[in-house]
């Protein structure tokens, strides 16, 4: 019982939100994953903005329709993957969508033991 | 728990509940977990916490084995729940077993900060309000 009670808990961790055109999600995702992300959790939502009207031709030319993604990286890794992302999913352009990254106060997730142990965590 | 249909109080207490929040100390927890466990972790969340609030969506992750060899990508379940500072660190934990997080590629649960927030129904009884 004793596993069932204890929890590796992580700090310095931040969440990467990345918030983009629907099918610009794998672009984004393969620019995290080389920039040294261990995964991504992507997800569909609807964007609507008060510009909406002036972007693209009659606003047609930016869908609605979007995909946020979820990166959780280490902080001293973060800054470096969310200028990648920003890259590669050209949020340097109007409409394109947005980034950004937040803190977390602590993250909890499986930690083999033999990396636990590796970090001063005797189980 | 006595359940009269109209208890004295309640109608101060909806008042009392229809004021803007002042700011305060809140955290945001946000679980990834594989699909299809979200209900019986929200049922948990009610019983063993009684928190009653709780947003959950369908995601997909993907991960990686070792770095840059994608080897899966599945279906998951995202769980958002905002609660009071002081309930933070038991929901967090009660999160992270009732997903079954303690296990290899189930996802993981995180914890944010958030100062002003509303529309978290405060866990209160008929017998409180009498």
């Amino acid at each position: 019982m004793k596993q069932r009670d204890e929890i590796v808990v992580l700090t310095d961790a931040v969440l990467i939100t990345c918030i983009v055109q629907r099918g610009v999600a794998d672009a984004v995702v393969d620019a995290a994953t080389e920039a040294g992300a261990q995964g991504a959790t992507i997800f569909y939502a609807r964007g609507t903005g008060v510009r909406q009207k002036h972007l693209g031709v009659l606003g047609v030319t930016v869908n609605a329709e979007k995909e946020v993604i979820y990166i959780v990286a280490p902080s001293d890794h973060a800054d470096h993957i969310f200028e990648r992302v920003y890259v590669a999913a050209k949020l340097d352009t109007p409409g394109m969508g947005m980034i950004y990254m937040s803190s977390l106060e602590k993250m909890a997730t499986y930690v083999p033991p033999e990396v636990a142990a590796r970090f001063g965590h005797h189980a | 728990m006595c359940r009269r249909k109209w208890p004295r109080g309640l109608d101060t207490m909806l008042e009392l509940a229809a004021l803007p929040p002042l700011r305060g100390d809140y955290k945001v927890i946000t679980c990834i977990m594989p699909a299809g466990r979200g209900a019986e972790v929200l049922e948990v969340l009610r019983r063993e916490q009684g928190v009653t609030s709780a947003s959950i969506h369908h995601a997909r992750g993907i991960g990686t084995h070792s770095l840059r060899h994608r080897v899966y990508s599945d279906e998951k379940q995202v769980l958002t729940v905002v609660v009071a500072a002081e309930q933070s660190d038991a929901v967090f934990e009660l999160i992270y077993f009732a997903a079954g997080l303690n296990s290899p590629h189930a996802g993981m649960v995180m914890m944010g900060h958030a100062f002003r927030a509303a529309g978290l129904a405060p866990s209160v009884t008929v017998e409180d309000i009498q």
